[in-house]
């Protein structure tokens, strides 16, 4: 968010106020342990950077604000769960905040190694769009199939 | 086993599909770099969850206490496969105190064992089910919850802790059993009741000489025998008065726990009747297998709530037999139980009544209407009493915190010097 409302350059307005109100609902999920207003809290964050992208070139700080994103998201999911009122070892605790931040480590790598791929002048422009528009359409698919599956599914 | 997703999922999706689209209609690959990790961690967290399998046991230490104790609850986990994260939380009942952690998280290695303890403290008597257990299993990255419900439950008693009575309400009439109490009936026995000409057929040993030598004709004497006698303990179970955790309900239990301990010891037949919504009762009987009934019994006592108006004509006759002292434990709350007892006076049963003053229990009076509504009640709460001392039946009030040997004592007094009258 921070960097969002810093790195807004031109237009710092739209996209500063659009990550204040995700942090404010970011904020309100964690108080009322509601997973709804964490989701759209870091949507607006991920928004929130978009706007401030707009006229700019390529930001090359996009894989560390993607770590930052996946951080502060484990932290926030990790603080809402129904059981963090449970007393949990001290190990098991290290180990977690361990894992969360190689989640956000291994984040901004990827992010890395997507920028640098972007980067690359490749031909084939029109092919990469379509293999991309599939490859999303795919991600939908499975994303619906999944919400769809998961609710409520016993076994 | 029931699988569900976690809202970390959901949120996760969401923040992959937003990104990804973005980033493809807007043409900025930064976005693609915001949405990719996360469906980087959506589908290997898919690829990796499984059902976790895991066997969990509870025992439970001693399941027949006093109020007060405590009994410790062994919970044992067996993973079948390694568990991120299991979460363990023991139901306890209400009035169940855990004195300790009563919920464990803790993550498993596939075939490790582990062993918990939760200690459970029961303040108050009653019958527990103590045992149930929730798991929840997360996977690796928190976006499936599998939840189950394990159930152990065994029953905990928890019996009444009992005031020590050294003296007891001396019913009037005694019973055809032998015990120790010595009848107003005249026959064999110890104390001297009488003298009176000798007639064929007494024995010699029963001749009195002194008394023969004044009248100068033969006189024997006559004793009263040792019999024992029939109580039968009424619990008004139609309402309490309760404050928190304390209530009439216990104090009428605890004083029906003790008397009945009490009265047995001394051989007498005691009988328990659960007058309420609910009507429970055990004849009157003697022993201590007795006992042990009565402890079973009063502790499942409960207040029923009804508007069924109840007499006494739905008790069986054997469970309030002629001559027993029945000794009410009450409240005096509800008018069907003021009822029953005139009725059992009406019948010319031996009656007493210990209020179990729910004045302690009443909590707010702070406004006008509420002390106005509080002293209509306890005028119509006396006018109860005085309805009860007008049939002869002595009323005695027995305040939280009393001794039950002095309610007791007062309660004797009364029969001693008040005159019964007809209802």
């Amino acid at each position: 968010m921070l960097a969002a409302y810093l790195g807004a350059g031109d237009a710092p307005g739209p996209a500063g106020a659009i990550g204040l109100v995700g942090t404010a609902a970011l904020a309100v999920g964690i108080g009322l342990r509601r997973g709804t207003p964490v989701a759209a809290g870091l949507a607006l964050v991920g928004v929130a950077y978009g706007v401030s992208l707009v006229g700019q070139g390529l930001d090359g700080t996009a894989s560390l604000f993607a770590g930052g994103l996946v951080l502060v998201a484990e932290l926030a999911y990790w603080s809402i769960e129904p059981g963090a009122a449970v007393r949990v070892g001290r190990t098991a605790t290290a180990r977690r905040a361990a894992f969360a931040l190689a989640l956000a480590v291994g984040s901004s790598v990827l992010g890395g190694l997507l920028l640098a791929a972007g980067a690359t002048p490749l031909r084939g422009d029109t092919a990469f769009g379509v293999l991309g528009v599939a490859a999303l359409l795919l991600v939908a698919a499975i994303a619906i199939w999944l919400l769809h599956s998961l609710r409520g599914d016993a076994q | 086993m029931t699988r569900a997703a976690t809202p970390k999922l959901t949120g996760y999706v969401s923040l992959a599909v937003l990104g990804l689209f973005a980033g493809l209609a807007l043409g900025r690959i930064e976005l693609v770099v915001l949405g990719a990790p996360f469906a980087l961690i959506v589908s290997v967290g898919l690829a990796t969850a499984s059902t976790p399998r895991f066997t969990v046991t509870a025992r439970t230490g001693r399941s027949r206490l006093l109020e007060g104790d405590e009994t410790e609850v062994a919970v044992g986990v067996r993973a079948g496969t390694a568990v991120e994260r299991l979460e363990l939380a023991l139901a306890v009942p209400e009035d169940v105190e855990a004195t300790g952690d009563s919920s464990f998280a803790l993550p498993l290695a596939g075939g490790e064992e582990r062993e918990l303890s939760v200690s459970l403290r029961f303040p108050r008597w009653g019958a527990y089910s103590v045992g149930r257990l929730g798991l929840a299993a997360f996977d690796r990255f928190g976006l499936f919850v599998f939840e189950q419900v394990s159930d152990h439950r065994v029953s905990v008693r928890v019996y009444p802790r009992e005031e020590r009575l050294r003296r007891l309400v001396r019913p009037r009439d005694t019973q055809l059993n032998v015990g120790n109490l010595v009848s107003r009936r005249k026959g064999e026995g110890i104390e001297f009741a009488d003298l009176r000409p000798y007639q064929p057929g007494d024995r010699a040993r029963h001749v009195n000489w002194r008394a023969t030598a004044r009248r100068g004709s033969l006189m024997v004497n006559e004793q009263h025998p040792e019999r024992n006698a029939a109580v039968v303990l009424l619990i008004d179970s139609f309402a309490e008065a309760r404050l928190g955790r304390a209530g009439t309900l216990d104090q009428a239990v605890r004083a029906a726990a003790a008397l009945a301990r009490a009265y047995l010891a001394r051989r007498d037949q005691v009988g328990v009747l659960s007058f309420g919504g609910t009507v429970n009762w055990l004849e009157p009987a003697m022993g201590m297998r007795q006992l042990y009934t009565i402890a079973e019994a009063v502790i499942d006592t409960e207040i029923v709530v009804s508007y069924v108006w109840r007499d006494l004509r739905v008790i069986p006759a054997r469970v309030l037999p002629p001559q027993a002292l029945v000794l009410a434990l009450t409240p005096l709350l509800d008018d069907r139980m003021v009822d029953a007892l005139a009725e059992v006076r009406g019948r010319g049963a031996d009656a007493a009544v210990v209020e179990i003053a729910p004045e302690p229990f009443v909590a707010d009076r702070s406004d006008e209407r509420r002390r106005l509504a509080y002293r209509v009640w306890r005028l119509r709460r006396s006018a109860a009493r005085a309805r009860f001392q007008r049939l002869g039946v002595p009323v005695v009030q027995w305040r939280a915190g009393e001794p039950l040997d002095a309610v007791l004592e007062e309660v004797s007094a009364f029969r001693r010097y008040a005159r019964p009258m007809r209802a």
